[in-house]
């Protein structure tokens, strides 16, 4: 009897599955594959302000790889990746292990831990831009705590900028990651801790053991995600520091916005962004082979 | 016996600072922001800015809807956020369930695109997408936003909703199906029920994205009708002056209602997102 | 669960929702004609209050004719301008920068026929020539002068007290400028730390090679050559300029830290906070210089930029264009013939200080010899701007990153130069 149902679920319905995803995919494919092609399109092509363009064939790709610009934007969005999605695993992991822990208002911990993520970026880059103005609040306290001697030109300094801008970006979005990452700590079974305390391992033994293995998973999840979302960053580096200074934090994504809107090279723009796809496709494929599930 | 009070004093030393940690790093951005929506103008820039404002002006709270047009600002976010949340959340179940239910000719390819979706940057589809909303008249206009908005959060909101109902048990539907329901019967009456946590989750990363959202508004909107609040709030920021204790003002205005809205949701917003995707 | 009845209820308020919400967007226009109107001084005060009072009474004396306010951000008026006339929907009015006519000429109207319609030369001559030569290109006029931007140096007459310098001898000279600021550069409350600063120099964006513009043509030098077809700043009257500017900061250290990226919203907030002495602003910013430190008032004065071989000033005109798309360009010409006529321009200078572009305008102390705003006239026939040409977004972003980079001393000033050079020479030759 049963089988017999099952069967009737699993069977008549290669038609119903097609109607439950259409609607879905059919939007995705005209509003992602479309842009896509469009853009490839456009890459091969000189396209003037009124949209009107003439074929050039690679001319556009070739410029991009012989633009310093382009190799240094490449860089800052790798150093910028890397960096803050470190960043971020390393103090979501330790707020999520923090909050794991039962103590009376973690529920309401827990909230107050998300707010940074409720925030627009456009409010989160004005405030931290605020913040690291010469004279404001950034300096104020280092100097009123003794840390540093002088007004520090967070902003204005090539080698700070970067730093300063991935601490804004992680208060911002480490939420995220904690989130996952607490979601898959709730999922340890509390027996192994409790065997293990009857082993008598210490805390460091515990964590490395038993927490670890489990949430491994979702770690290398998250990370992927934060990579993705990363790479791709705009809003809070336009905000914050727009590229500046002199480039310093210029990722591709601010590049490419610039090269559209700002230079009105849509056909150059559309080649660094066709670059900029395969190459975080390529990060994608080679994270997910490394580390395939 | 001394020992282990010692270590468990230790502890909660240890816990306490951690605790104290925490809150620093997460609220002084926030209290830095409650204090300068507080200052006049000429307060903002003093020589030496101090946490507490000298002559707290609540007055800037009413001058934030009185001097701009904050009140539409809000309006237009909301009706965006709202509709493309209904639209995210129909389009999406109705995928995931397509995809958690049956196997089917494409199926491993279409969730693979979907994750791939993910990772086109902005900057890409912009141009492309400007011209296919002047194209159809759409620009400028909210069911612009909200298609763009519903096209940018489906993927995620698949994906959440995939992992979650893979795990509502078949044996379910086998009772609703023995009971005469249809396929679509199921959905509507066992499925959604039943998957509430997650599209609860869809419902709040739909109104956050539709809410905070930046450069797609900026682009799609023409007048200041069309804003939404983060095109809104950014405006505020001119050429000649950035008044800090306004735009402080309407940041901490325009957090409330997510806030809200997250306060309701929150419990459904852990396990919705991860349950699915742990068992994996 | 709830009953069928219910949910089906939901669900119909739901639809009605989502279809009234499209129905909502996709509204039919009013019966009115519509004007869209993009200026960027709308989102400023006090300049945004006394515009949409002026445009207020012009919708009421035409009541047939509605006004849709576009307050871009002024960086972004370019960008949107194009981009919207390039998707077919342009707005109407748009007032722009004498450097931004020429990358958008394509879709503006020319403007000749129209100025003929009302007199020609009659009409042209209540507007200062400069004016409408600013916002023409290839002997075309295409947007009628609102106001002038000039630049001149501010400084703070209390600090030159305190520093033994004569209030009324602001420097005349570079050498004199330098001198002066670095004697108003002191440690004020004698705690180690220097907290005030000679000059409050702009290093970011475009506003910062606004201020730079009319040093290097002080020295006789210029951005490109005359034909505009290649970079000549890095010549030796160019380098010269930029080096002495430069190591205002990295060597002598007269500006405060943050220059590199100071912006014209923070300098002008370090002048009002009393932690710079000198700056270079235009005219409408004595208001908020008093919104920001009453104070202030009466403690500053206004002089020209100190000068090497011939005097100098950034300055140019901004007025309101007409675009080609515009379904109404009668009723437009109308609204723009409106906002610059001369009552409106007294109000406006009144207001707002802004250096009106109408001659008659120009009737009130303020702006007659002795009046506080008078150097502002008296610098008219030194005025000079940036270049005129199609691709000015992208040159002026390498030249913004030279000079930002030269600050931050990751490049010295001669390298700076010689490779923005080399790049605005790539661009001009495309």
């Amino acid at each position: 009897m049963y089988s017999k149902v099952l069967n009737k679920l699993k069977t008549k319905n290669e038609y119903i599955a097609y109607f439950f995803i259409f609607p879905t995919i059919f939007v995705l494919l005209i509003i992602f594959i479309f842009p896509m092609f469009y853009n490839i399109y456009l890459s091969f092509r000189s396209v003037m302000a009124d949209f009107s363009s003439r074929f050039i064939g690679l001319e556009n790709y070739k410029e991009a790889l012989r633009d310093p610009l382009v190799w240094l934007a490449f860089k800052n969005t790798f150093v910028f990746t890397l960096s803050a999605t470190a960043l971020h695993l390393l103090v979501g992991l330790g707020i999520a292990l923090f909050l794991h822990q039962s103590f009376k208002g973690r529920k309401t911990l827990r909230m107050i831990m998300l707010s940074p993520w409720i925030v627009s970026m456009v409010v989160a880059g004005s405030i931290w831009r605020w913040m690291y103005d010469p004279f404001g609040l950034m300096n104020e306290t280092l100097i009123g705590l003794g840390v540093i001697d002088n007004y520090y030109p967070w902003l204005s300094t090539a080698h700070l900028a970067m730093p300063a801008v991935i601490v804004a970006y992680t208060w911002k979005g480490y939420p995220f990651v904690m989130i996952i990452l607490l979601a898959s700590l709730q999922a340890v079974p509390e027996v192994e801790y409790e065997a293990a305390v009857v082993d008598g391992a210490s805390t460091f033994q515990k964590f490395r053991y038993i927490t670890l293995p489990h949430i491994k998973f979702m770690f290398l999840i998250a990370a992927l995600l934060a990579i993705i979302t990363n790479f791709k960053l705009f809003t809070l580096l336009r905000i914050v520091t727009d590229g500046g200074p002199a480039n310093a934090t210029e990722v591709l994504s601010l590049h490419i916005y610039r090269q559209s809107f700002e230079f009105i090279r849509y056909g150059y723009a559309a080649a660094i962004a066709v670059l900029m796809f395969l190459v975080s496709l390529g990060l994608g494929i080679f994270y997910t082979k490394v580390f395939s599930r | 016996m001394i020992q282990s009070k010692a270590k468990k004093i230790r502890r909660q030393l240890t816990f306490v600072a951690g605790l104290l940690v925490c809150l620093f790093f997460v609220f002084f951005p926030f209290a830095w922001m409650l204090s300068t929506s507080l200052k006049s103008i000429s307060e903002i820039w003093s020589r030496h800015p101090t946490w507490i404002p000298k002559n707290p002006i609540f007055r800037n709270y009413l001058d934030i809807w009185k001097m701009y047009p904050l009140g539409r600002y809000f309006l237009n976010s909301a009706i965006v956020a709202l509709t493309t949340s209904i639209c995210a959340v129909i389009l999406a179940s109705l995928a995931a369930y397509g995809f958690s239910r049956f196997n089917f000719k494409g199926k491993k390819t279409g969730l693979i695109f979907i994750l791939m979706t993910q990772m086109f940057p902005e900057a890409l589809i912009i141009v492309p997408y400007f011209i296919i909303l002047v194209k159809l008249k759409l620009y400028d206009t909210y069911p612009g936003l909200i298609i763009v908005y519903t096209c940018l959060i489906l993927p995620f909101s698949v994906w959440i909703l995939y992992g979650y109902f893979k795990n509502i048990p078949i044996e379910i539907e086998e009772s609703a199906i023995l009971d005469g329901c249809s396929r679509l019967g199921i959905f509507y009456h066992v499925i959604l029920p039943l998957g509430m946590p997650g599209i609860s989750a869809t419902i709040i990363y739909s109104c956050l994205l539709a809410w905070n959202e930046y450069i797609f508004a900026l682009c799609f909107t023409a007048s200041w009708e069309m804003y939404t609040v983060p095109v809104g709030i950014a405006s505020f920021m001119a050429q000649y002056r950035i008044p800090w204790n306004h735009t402080m003002a309407a940041g901490i205005v325009s957090i409330l209602p997510v806030l809200i809205l997250f306060l309701f949701l929150e419990k459904y917003l852990i396990k919705g997102l991860t349950a699915g995707a742990i068992k994996e | 669960m709830i009953e069928k009845s219910r949910k089906t209820r939901i669900w119909l308020v739901v639809l009605m929702f989502i279809i009234s919400t499209f129905g909502y967007g996709m509204a039919v226009r009013a019966e009115q004609k519509t004007l869209r109107w993009m200026d960027y001084t709308l989102g400023e005060e006090p300049v945004g209050s006394v515009l949409r009072a002026q445009a207020e009474k012009f919708m009421e004396q035409h009541p047939d004719i509605q006004l849709k306010l576009d307050p871009v951000r002024y960086d972004a008026v370019l960008t949107k301008f194009t981009t919207q006339t390039a998707a077919g929907v342009a707005p109407d009015i748009v007032l722009l920068t004498s450097e931004n006519i020429a990358p958008s000429s394509a879709g503006l109207v020319n403007l000749e026929p129209w100025i003929d319609k009302e007199g020609g030369d009659k009409f042209a001559e209540m507007y200062w020539e400069k004016g409408l030569q600013d916002l023409s290109y290839d002997g075309t006029r295409y947007a009628i002068p609102e106001h002038f931007v000039i630049h001149l140096l501010f400084y703070n007459t209390t600090m030159f007290k305190d520093a033994a310098l004569e209030p009324g001898k602001p420097p005349k000279t570079w050498q004199e400028f330098l001198t002066y600021t670095k004697k108003l550069t002191v440690d004020v409350d004698k705690d180690g730390l220097t907290d005030q600063w000679g000059y409050g120099l702009i290093g970011k964006g475009v506003g910062g090679l606004q201020r730079f513009l009319p040093w290097l043509h002080s020295n006789r030098a210029s951005l490109l050559s005359e034909d505009k077809t290649r970079a000549v700043f890095n010549e030796p009257n160019g380098l010269e300029a930029f080096k002495f500017h430069v190591e205002l900061f990295t060597k002598h250290h007269v500006t405060p830290p943050g220059t590199p990226t100071a912006d014209y919203p923070t300098v002008l907030a370090q002048f009002c906070q009393e932690r710079v002495s000198m700056f270079i602003g235009g005219s409408y910013v004595s208001d908020i210089i008093l919104e920001q430190n009453p104070e202030l008032e009466g403690r500053y004065g206004i002089c020209e930029i100190p000068v090497k071989e011939q005097k100098a000033a950034m300055g140019r005109a901004v007025g309101y264009a007409i675009s080609s798309q515009s379904d109404y360009p009668e009723e437009a010409w109308e609204f723009v013939k409106y906002l610059t006529n001369t009552e409106n321009q007294e109000e406006y200078f009144k207001r707002t200080h802004f250096i009106p572009a109408q001659k008659a305008a120009f009737d009130t102390p303020e702006l007659q010899p002795g009046g506080t705003f008078y150097a502002f006239q008296e610098v008219i026939p030194y005025l000079v701007k940036f270049p005129v040409i199609e691709e000015w977004g992208e040159v002026a972003k390498t030249l913004c990153d030279a000079y930002e980079a030269a600050l931050m001393e990751s490049k010295t000033p001669r390298k700076a130069l010689d490779d923005a050079a080399h790049v605005v020479n790539r661009i001009l030759s495309r």
